[in-house]
C-alpha cells in the first residue's frame, strides 16, 4: 500500500492529493474513487451532493490539514479536527471563524457579537492562561496570519482544521499551545475546464435574544414610591415617610408619564391612581425604537480550471450587512487568485493572492455604563421616559421638518435621572464610527525535486492590513457637546514568514519514513497614529481634520514589532499502516522576551497503532480500530510587546517635556510552557454506520503569565497600580472528548446522519508563588485547587422576613457589630449571625463558570432532492453571574427594574428572596453575591437550513450544472434558565451590556455553469 | 541531475542560513529606556514635570477622577460648605457619604491612595538618583528641594485621610500610612499617624532648606514659598501653632492679593499674583469631562454643570455683606442671568439656574473644560496665620491679619472688638467664604474635630446624611484603605476598622 506523502500543505495542493473543490464538479458526475487505496479523497461538499455515499465511514481514510503539511486521517497520531466548506457553506457567515461550529469536540466558542463581521471568541481544550492571551494561533494557506479574519471571504474557504494537542502544534512552537486553526483556501482542478459558481445569499438581520422581563411604567411608579418611602422612614417615621414620598417622588423620578398631576401619581397607601393613562405610551420602547431589520446580501462569483500542468481558482466576493441597530454596518469586497503551475519534471510553483476592502459602522456597544451604548441605555433606562420629546399634554414635540425629535432628559418641569442631557439613540444617529480597511496578501512558493524522495520547498507569506478609523462627535448632543470633536487613527500591520523547508521521504518493505527539517523566520509589524481634534466648523464636514479648529489631545504613534526565528523538524514513520511513529522539535527564538530567555526547544513525540489491522484482530463489526498517543510541549507568547523592557513614558507638562515611570519590566519573563497529553482511540463499526473518536487530554501549563498586581504604595501611572508580568503557578486542563458520527438512517431516499460532539474540562490551579497565593479579581478568586473561572462571591442568606433587610453570611474576619453607634449593619436571627451590608459579608467559593459537560450536534437529513441541516451547541453544568439582571434588580431612580422586583420584601413576616426596595441600601442589599448566579445549562441553536438541489436533467435546459436553494436561520434560538440572558457571552460566565448576538434569516442559490 | 546538485547545495546552505543575531532584538519606541532616563538633571528635571502634569492627569480612566482636583471635590461636597442640587450628580454618593470612602473596593478610596503614591513613587525616583546625575549643584537642590516638598505633600494629604486626626495632645499612635521612601521597596506596615507626620516634617524641612535660592518658571513648580506654605498648613493641622504662624508669615511674603476684577474671573489662572501653587493645563493636553472645571466651573456644557451646579449652604452666604466682592459669586435667587450657564452650539441657555449656584469658577473658552486650578493661594496664609494667632492668643494681631486679608475682599470691613468666640467665629467664617470649592472643608472639620451637620442642607437626598459624630469619634471620618492594597501586600498593610 503506498501512500502519497504531503509534506508540506502548499506543496499538498499542488501535488493534487486533496480534493478538488470545483464547484462544478460538485454538482456533476460522481467523485471517482481515489486510485490509492489508503488516501480515501473525499471531496468537502459530496456529502452534501451524495447521500448515498457512506462518507462518514471515511472519516479515517480522509487527508487533513496539519502543521506545515497535510497528512492521512488514517496515520495520524495526534487530535486534530477538520471541517469542510460544505459543512458552512451554507451558512450566511460574514465572519469565517463562525463557520467553526460543530467542528469537534474541543473547541468552544462565545457566540459572535451582533455587529456584522465580528470575531468570537475561541477556546481549544479549556483555558490554558490566566492573563496571558488564550485564543488560539490562526494559519491561513500554511502561514501564521496575523489579519483580521473577517476580511476572509468564506466561500473562498475550502477547509478548516483544528489542532488540538502538542503533537499537533508543536511545530508552531512558542505559538503553539492554545491550539492551532488552520484555514485552508479553495484551488483549482488540473485537468478541468473552466467551472463557474454563483453564490448569492439574501437575509435580513435582526435581534437574536428578546430584552429581560421588565416592569412597566404602571408598575414603576408605585415600585419606585416605595423605594423612596422605605429610604425616608429611617429619618422620618413611618407616616411622614409616605406622605413625602407622595408628593416627592415625582421629584425624584423627573417624569410624569400620567394624566394626572405630579403629586396624585401614586396615593400615601403606595397605590398607582386608578385614573392614571400614559401621555405617551407608543414611545416607552427603546428596544424597538433602536433596532431595525438589517439587510444582508452576500455574493461571490468564482472560477476554478486547469490544465494537465497548472490550475487556478480565482473568485470575486461582495458583501454588505447591516446590522439591527440602525448604526452597525459592514461592507466587503473581496478577491482570491490562486494558481500553481509545474514549470518542468522537477519545479513547482504557486501563488495565492488575496485583497479586500471593508467599510464598517460600528454601534458602540462597548459595556456598561457607556451612555452612547444603546445596549446598555435603552435597557437601563426606566419604563417612564420616552424616546422622544413630548409636551406636557403628551403630544411629540416636532422640529420644523415635522419630525419627532429624540428627548435629551433635560426639561423645565424636571429632569430624567438616567443619563440627563443624553440619548443613546440620537447620539447613533449623529456620531461615527467608521473603520475602512484595506487587507491585501500571498502565499507563494517554490518546490523543487532534488532527488528522488528529497524536496526542497520555500514559502514565503506576506499580510498587510490597513485601517483609517474615524470617531466623530457630535456637537449637538453627548460628549461631543458643544463644539463637536474627531479622532482619527491609522493603523498598519504587516507582516510576513519565509521558510525553507527540506523533506525527505522513503518507503521500503512495508516501512516508510518521512522526515522534515527547516528553518522559518517571521515578523508582525504594527503601525499606529492617532490624533483628536475638536471644535467643529462646518456641520456637514464631520470626518476631515482640517473642518476644526483646536488639536485637543498631542498626535500620538506607535511602532511595534515582534520577530520570532525558529529551526522546525519532523520524523513520520510507519510500518504497514498498522504502527506509526511521529516526532517534531522546533527551537524557537521568539523577540518578545529579553535575549536570556528568549531560546527554547519544543518537541513532541506520538504513535498510534492500528489494531484492526493486525492479523489477529477479527471481527465482524468493528471496521476499523485505532489507539494513539502524544506527549509534547509548546508555549504560550501571548503577553504584550516589549514587557522585558521597563522605561518612562512621556507626560510634559504643558509645555515643558516631561516623563513619568511607566512600566516594571521582567527581564526573566519568558513563554507559558505547556506539557500537553493525547491517549485516543478511533474506531469505525458497523460498516462505517458508526463512527468517532474518544480522546483523553491533559495539558499542563506551567510559568503561568500573570500581570501580578502591585501595591497601590508601590505607586503606578494614572491608569492604576503597577503590575509585573510574571511567570509564575500552574495549572492544568483536562478532560474527555467524544465525537460520534452516525448514519441513524440510509435509504434510498432518505438519509440522517447524525454527529455528537461532547467535551469536559476540568480546570484546576495548581500552584501560585507564594509571595500571591490568591488574586480576587472581579466575580472570581484564583486559587490553588480552583479553576480560573469559579465564582468568589458574598455568601448570600436570602431576606429578614421580619423587615425585608437582605442578610448575608458575616465575614468571621469582621467584629460582629449590632449596636455600632451610627450604623448597625449586623444582626442576629434565631441564634444566627448575619450582616446586612455586604462589605461585611463572608466571601466564598461558589460554583464554576465552567459546564460539566458541552459540546455540540449536527443533524443532517435528506429527501430526495430536500435536505434538512441543523447545527446546536449546548451546555450542561456550571453558572453564570447575570450582572445585567443583577443591575435590574438593584433598584435606583430612574433606572429600569426587572419583574422579578415584584417578589420583593414589603411587609412583615414576606418571605422572599427579594430584599426591600430602599433608597438608602442600594449597594449594600446589592453586593456582588451568588444571588446572581444563574445555571449556565442551555443549548443554542446555531443553525437551520433547509435546501433543496434542482435535478441535474431539469438544469441541462439552462446550462446549468447545478443548482441549490436553501433557506437558512443562523442563531435560530438559545434556551437558557433567563429570559434575555445570553449564556454564551464570556467564557467567564458573565453577561454586559454588549451587542447581542443577531438571528439572520436568509435565502441562498449556489449555480454552477 | 547536475541541476539538482546545485539545488541541493542551496537547499542545504538556505537551511543552515540562519538570521543575523540582531534579528530577534526589538527595541520599544513608546518609552525612555530606565537607565537613560535620570543620567542627567536634564533626565530629572523631566521626571519632575512628569510629576506635574499627574497632578492635572485623569485617573483610572474615570471621568470624575482628574488628580488633585478630584481630591479638592471630594473635600468639598463630603463638607458642609457645598451642596448638591441634583441625584445624578457624579458626587452624589460622597457627598451622602454612601459606598464611597467607606467602601474598601470604591474608586474613590483606591484613588485617594493610589494617586499620591503615584507620584510618591516617581518622586523617590527623582531623590534616588539625582545626586549621581550628570550637571549642576544648583539643578540639583532645585530638583530635590521640589521632590521633598511633593513628598511631604503627598504623605500629608493622605494621612489626614487614612489615618485619625492628629491631636497635639495624644500619642498619635494609631495606624498612618506606610511609608516609602525608595522606589520599589518591599511592603511595609503601616506606621504611626506621629511617625508619619515626622516623615512629612522631615521632608518638608529639607525642601524649605534646599529651594532656598531656586526661582522657578511658573507656578506649577514648587518653590521655598511653597514648601513654607505647606509646613504651614502640617503645623496647624498638628496644633503646633507658632510654626503654622511663622511659616504661613513667610509663606506669603511677596504675594499680593487679588483684587476684586481679578477675583471675579474665574479662578482659573495661574498667574494670578496670589496664587503660591497652581497646576496649569493647555488645550492640547485637555482631559475632556475629567476636568475640575467640568463639575465646579458654572459655564462648561458638562452634564453635570448642566442639571447640578455647584451651591453653596444658604447659612453660609448669608454671612456676606453685600459689599463683600465674594458676595457676587453666588446667586441667591437662581433667576439672576448675568451668572453664566452652558449654552448650546446655538447659544441657547441649557444649563438649569438654581438657587445659590456659583461663578466662583469658570471655564475661559466654554468650548474646552480645562482651567489652571489652584492648590495654594496667599489668602490661606492669612487665614492660617489668623487661626494661629488666635490659638496662641494673639487676638489683636488674629484680627489685624485678618483685616489684611478681609479689607482686600470687602472694603467696608472693619475691625471690630470681638470676644474670642466671636473672632474664632470670624476666623472660621472667613475660612469657608474664602477657600469654598478649593478643597478645604472635609480636612478643616477633621483637623478642628467638628461634626458634619448638614441640619439646614434641605434637599430631600440630604435627609440620608444630615449629622456625623465627632471626627476623634466617629471612625467614618476614616478612608478605608483600598481592598487592593490589602490583597497586594498579602495583608502587611492593614485596614481600618471597618
Amino acid at each position: 500500500m503506498k501512500k502519497i506523502l504531503v509534506p508540506l500543505s502548499l506543496a499538498a495542493l499542488v501535488s493534487g492529493v486533496l480534493p478538488a473543490r470545483s464547484h462544478g464538479q460538485t454538482q456533476g458526475a460522481r467523485q471517482t474513487a481515489p486510485k490509492k487505496s489508503d488516501t480515501v479523497v473525499i471531496p468537502p461538499s459530496q456529502r452534501l451532493k451524495n447521500w448515498s455515499d457512506s462518507s462518514t465511514a471515511q472519516t479515517l481514510g480522509d487527508v487533513v490539514v496539519v502543521a506545515y503539511g497535510t497528512q492521512k486521517k488514517a496515520s495520524l497520531t495526534g487530535a486534530v479536527a477538520q471541517i469542510s466548506d460544505s459543512q458552512f457553506a451554507k451558512r450566511p457567515i460574514t465572519n469565517i471563524l463562525d463557520g467553526l461550529t460543530a467542528i469537534g469536540p474541543g473547541l468552544q466558542s462565545t457566540l459572535s457579537s451582533g455587529q456584522p463581521g465580528s470575531t468570537s471568541n475561541l477556546r481549544v481544550r479549556g483555558f490554558g492562561s490566566i492573563s496571558a492571551g488564550s485564543s488560539p494561533l490562526m494559519v491561513v494557506d500554511g502561514m501564521v496570519y496575523d489579519g483580521d479574519p473577517s476580511g476572509i471571504n468564506p466561500a473562498d474557504v475550502a477547509t478548516m482544521s483544528l489542532l488540538m494537542d502538542a503533537a499537533s502544534t508543536a511545530l508552531y512552537g512558542s505559538r503553539g499551545s492554545n491550539g492551532v486553526i488552520v484555514i485552508t483556501t479553495k484551488k483549482g482542478s488540473r485537468g478541468k475546464k473552466t467551472a463557474v459558481q454563483f453564490k448569492m445569499n439574501q437575509g435580513v438581520n435582526v435581534r437574536m435574544l428578546p430584552e429581560y422581563a421588565q416592569v412597566n411604567a404602571y408598575e414603576y411608579y408605585p415600585l419606585m414610591w416605595e423605594y423612596y418611602r422605605n429610604g425616608l422612614v429611617s429619618s422620618q417615621g413611618g407616616y411622614l415617610a409616605n406622605k413625602y414620598a407622595t408628593e416627592g417622588i415625582k421629584e425624584n423620578l423627573g417624569y410624569n408619564p400620567f394624566n394626572v398631576p405630579d403629586d396624585e401619581i401614586v396615593d400615601i397607601n403606595g397605590k398607582l391612581n386608578p385614573n392614571a393613562k400614559l401621555l405617551y405610551a407608543d414611545d416607552l420602547d427603546w428596544e424597538k425604537a433602536g433596532t431595525r431589520k438589517g439587510f444582508r446580501q452576500d455574493y461571490t462569483m468564482s472560477f476554478n480550471g486547469g490544465n494537465e500542468n497548472a490550475d487556478y481558482y480565482a473568485s470575486v466576493g461582495y458583501i454588505t450587512d447591516k446590522g439591527y441597530t440602525p448604526t452597525a454596518d459592514f461592507k466587503r469586497w473581496n478577491g482570491r487568485v490562486n494558481a500553481n503551475a509545474r514549470l518542468n519534471s522537477f519545479i513547482k510553483a504557486g501563488v495565492n493572492v488575496y485583497g479586500s476592502t471593508t467599510n464598517t459602522n460600528q454601534t458602540p456597544a462597548y459595556g456598561s455604563g457607556y451612555i452612547v451604548n444603546p445596549f446598555y441605555f435603552s435597557r437601563t433606562v426606566g419604563p417612564i421616559y420616552p424616546v422622544h420629546a413630548h409636551d406636557p399634554n403628551g403630544a411629540y414635540v416636532l422640529d420644523k421638518n415635522g419630525q419627532h425629535i429624540y428627548d435629551d432628559g433635560i426639561h423645565t418641569n424636571g429632569n430624567r435621572p438616567f443619563s440627563p442631557g443624553r440619548n443613546a439613540l440620537a447620539e447613533g444617529e449623529l456620531n461615527v464610527n467608521y473603520l475602512t480597511g484595506i487587507a491585501m496578501g500571498a502565499r507563494t512558493y517554490v518546490d523543487a525535486t532534488l532527488a528522488k524522495g528529497l524536496k526542497l520547498t520555500t514559502n514565503l507569506g506576506l499580510d498587510q492590513e490597513t485601517t483609517e478609523s474615524y470617531s466623530y462627535l457630535n456637537p449637538t448632543i453627548g460628549d461631543g457637546s458643544p463644539a463637536g470633536s474627531l479622532s482619527r487613527g491609522n493603523a498598519r500591520m504587516k507582516s510576513y514568514s519565509f521558510n525553507q523547508l527540506l523533506n525527505y521521504n522513503k518507503s521500503w518493505d512495508g516501512h516508510s519514513i518521512e522526515a522534515m527539517i527547516g528553518h522559518e523566520n517571521s515578523s508582525r509589524e504594527t503601525i499606529s497614529s492617532n490624533i483628536t481634534v475638536r471644535n467643529q466648523i462646518a456641520p456637514g464636514n464631520k470626518l476631515e481634520l482640517e473642518n476644526y479648529t483646536t488639536v485637543t489631545e498631542a498626535p500620538t504613534s506607535s511602532t511595534v514589532e515582534k520577530r520570532i526565528e525558529g529551526y522546525l523538524s519532523r520524523i513520520n514513520y510507519d510500518y504497514s499502516n498498522i504502527y506509526y511513529l511521529s516526532a517534531s522539535l522546533r527551537r524557537d527564538g521568539n523577540s518578545l522576551f529579553a535575549a536570556s530567555k528568549r531560546w527554547y526547544n519544543f518537541g513532541t513525540v506520538s504513535g498510534a497503532w492500528r489494531i484492526s489491522k493486525e492479523d489477529f484482530f477479527h471481527s465482524s463489526f468493528v471496521n476499523d480500530l485505532k489507539l494513539k498517543a502524544s506527549y509534547g510541549s509548546v508555549g504560550n507568547d501571548n503577553v504584550g510587546t516589549y514587557v522585558y523592557q521597563s522605561g518612562y513614558m512621556v507626560n510634559n507638562n504643558a509645555q515643558e517635556p516631561g516623563y513619568i515611570y511607566g512600566l516594571i519590566a521582567n527581564k526573566d519573563l519568558t513563554w507559558e510552557s505547556n506539557r500537553s497529553m493525547n491517549i485516543g482511540v478511533e474506531f469505525s463499526l458497523f460498516k462505517g454506520r458508526i463512527s468517532g473518536n474518544i480522546d483523553v487530554y491533559n495539558r499542563i501549563t506551567s510559568g503561568l503569565i500573570f500581570n501580578v498586581p502591585q501595591p497601590l504604595s508601590g505607586g503606578g501611572t494614572p491608569s492604576g497600580a503597577f503590575s509585573i508580568w510574571m511567570n509564575v503557578g500552574n495549572l492544568y486542563n483536562r478532560g474527555v472528548e467524544l465525537t460520534l458520527n452516525t448514519e441513524v438512517i440510509k435509504g434510498r431516499n432518505f438519509n440522517w446522519d447524525f454527529t455528537l460532539n461532547a467535551m469536559t474540562v476540568k480546570n484546576k490551579i495548581t500552584s501560585m508563588p507564594e509571595s500571591i497565593k490568591e488574586i480576587i479579581s472581579g466575580t472570581k478568586k484564583l486559587e490553588v485547587g480552583h479553576s480560573i473561572y469559579d465564582f468568589y462571591l458574598y455568601s448570600w442568606k436570602g431576606v429578614d422576613p421580619a423587615n425585608g433587610d437582605a442578610l448575608y453570611e458575616l465575614d468571621d474576619k469582621i467584629a460582629y457589630e449590632d449596636n455600632a453607634p451610627y450604623d448597625d449593619p449586623d444582626k442576629t436571627i434565631k441564634g444566627v449571625r448575619y450582616t446586612t451590608a455586604s462589605a461585611r459579608a463572608k466571601r466564598d467559593y461558589q460554583g464554576s463558570a465552567i459546564p460539566d459537560l458541552q459540546g455540540s450536534f449536527r443533524s443532517d437529513m435528506r429527501y430526495k432532492n430536500f435536505s434538512l441541516n441543523l447545527v446546536c451547541t449546548y451546555q450542561i453544568g456550571g453558572k453564570t453571574y447575570d450582572g445585567v439582571y443583577a443591575s435590574m434588580m438593584t433598584p435606583s431612580f430612574g433606572n429600569s427594574l426587572s419583574k422579578d422586583i415584584l417578589k420583593r420584601w414589603q411587609a412583615t413576616g414576606d418571605q422572599t428572596d427579594v430584599p426591600r426596595m430602599d433608597y438608602l441600601k442600594g449597594a449594600g442589599f446589592a453586593g456582588s453575591s451568588n444571588r446572581w448566579l444563574v445555571s449556565a445549562t442551555s443549548l443554542t441553536v446555531n443553525s437551520i437550513n433547509l435546501g433543496y438541489d434542482f435535478n441535474r436533467a431539469a438544469l441541462q435546459r439552462l446550462h446549468l450544472s447545478g443548482l441549490q436553494t436553501y433557506l437558512s436561520v443562523e442563531n435560530a434560538y438559545q434556551f437558557s434558565a433567563r429570559k434575555g440572558m445570553n449564556v454564551l457571552q464570556t467564557f467567564s460566565g458573565t453577561t454586559g451590556d454588549v451587542y447581542l448576538p443577531r438571528r439572520v434569516y436568509s435565502l441562498g442559490v449556489i449555480a454552477n455553469l | 541531475m547536475r541541476l539538482n546538485k546545485t539545488f541541493l547545495f542551496i537547499a542545504v546552505f538556505g537551511l543552515l542560513a540562519s538570521c543575523s543575531k540582531s534579528y530577534l532584538e526589538t527595541k520599544a519606541t513608546d518609552r525612555i529606556p530606565e537607565d537613560e532616563a535620570l543620567t542627567t538633571t536634564a533626565g530629572c528635571w523631566k521626571l519632575l514635570n512628569g510629576v506635574h502634569r499627574i497632578m492635572y492627569s485623569s485617573q483610572l480612566g474615570r471621568q470624575d477622577l482628574v488628580g488633585q482636583g478630584s481630591n479638592m471635590m471630594f473635600m468639598d461636597v463630603m463638607g458642609d460648605d457645598i451642596t448638591i442640587s441634583s441625584t445624578t450628580d457624579w458626587f452624589i454618593y460622597p457627598y451622602l457619604w454612601l459606598s464611597s470612602h467607606r467602601n474598601q473596593t470604591s474608586a474613590l478610596v483606591y484613588f485617594n491612595y493610589n494617586f499620591y503614591y503615584e507620584i510618591i513613587n516617581n518622586i523617590n525616583l527623582l531623590i534616588d538618583h539625582v545626586n549621581d546625575a550628570r550637571g549642576s549643584d544648583e539643578d540639583k537642590k532645585a530638583i530635590l528641594g521640589q521632590a521633598y516638598a511633593y513628598r511631604g505633600w503627598a504623605y500629608f494629604q493622605m494621612i489626614q485621610l487614612f489615618g485619625e486626626r492628629y491631636d497635639a495632645a495624644g500619642d498619635n499612635d494609631g495606624p498612618g500610612l506606610r511609608i516609602t521612601l525608595h522606589s520599589q521597596e518591599k511592603a511595609t506596615p503601616r506606621a504611626s499617624v506621629r511617625v508619619v507626620y515626622d516623615q512629612i516634617n522631615a521632608d518638608l524641612d529639607k525642601a524649605i532648606d534646599l529651594l532656598g535660592g531656586y526661582t522657578r518658571t511658573n507656578k506649577s513648580h514648587l518653590d521655598k514659598s511653597v514648601a513654607q506654605g505647606l509646613k504651614a498648613r502640617v503645623a496647624l493641622t498638628q496644633q503646633d501653632y507658632q510654626v503654622a504662624l511663622d511659616m504661613a508669615k513667610a509663606a506669603r511674603t511677596g504675594y499680593t492679593l487679588m483684587d476684586s476684577v481679578t477675583y471675579m474671573s474665574g479662578f482659573n489662572d495661574y498667574n494670578t499674583p496670589e496664587w503660591m501653587w497652581g497646576m496649569h493645563q493647555q488645550e492640547n493636553q485637555t482631559t475632556y469631562f475629567a476636568s475640575f472645571f467640568a463639575y465646579m466651573s458654572c459655564n462648561f456644557p458638562a452634564q453635570n454643570i448642566q442639571t447640578s451646579p455647584r451651591t453653596i449652604v444658604d447659612t453660609l452666604y448669608y454671612l456676606i455683606p453685600s459689599t463683600d466682592v465674594r458676595w457676587q459669586l453666588w446667586d441667591s435667587t437662581g433667576t439672576n442671568h448675568s451668572f453664566p450657564v452652558p449654552l448650546d452650539a446655538d447659544g441657547k441657555e441649557i444649563g438649569a439656574r438654581v438657587k445659590f449656584m456659583q461663578r466662583k469658577f469658570k471655564v475661559k473658552d466654554p468650548a474646552m473644560s480645562i482651567g489652571d486650578v489652584p492648590v495654594m493661594r496667599a489668602a490661606e496664609m492669612y487665614l492660617i496665620e489668623a487661626e494661629a494667632n488666635f490659638y496662641l492668643h494673639n487676638d489683636a494681631a488674629a484680627q489685624q491679619v485678618l483685616y489684611e486679608l478681609v479689607k482686600k475682599r470687602d472694603p467696608a470691613y472693619k475691625i471690630t472688638t470681638k470676644n474670642r468666640d466671636a473672632l474664632e467665629y470670624e476666623i472660621f467664617v472667613q475660612r469657608r467664604i474664602e477657600l469654598w470649592g478649593e478643597g478645604f472643608r472635609f480636612y478643616d472639620l477633621k483637623r478642628l474635630d467638628i461634626p458634619l451637620d448638614r441640619s439646614r442642607h434641605d434637599r430631600a437626598w440630604s435627609s440620608y446624611l444630615k449629622r456625623t459624630g465627632k471626627p476623634s469619634i466617629d471612625e467614618r471620618w476614616q478612608f478605608l484603605i483600598p481592598q487592593a492594597e490589602i490583597d497586594a501586600t498579602h495583608g502587611v498593610v492593614k485596614q481600618n476598622p471597618l
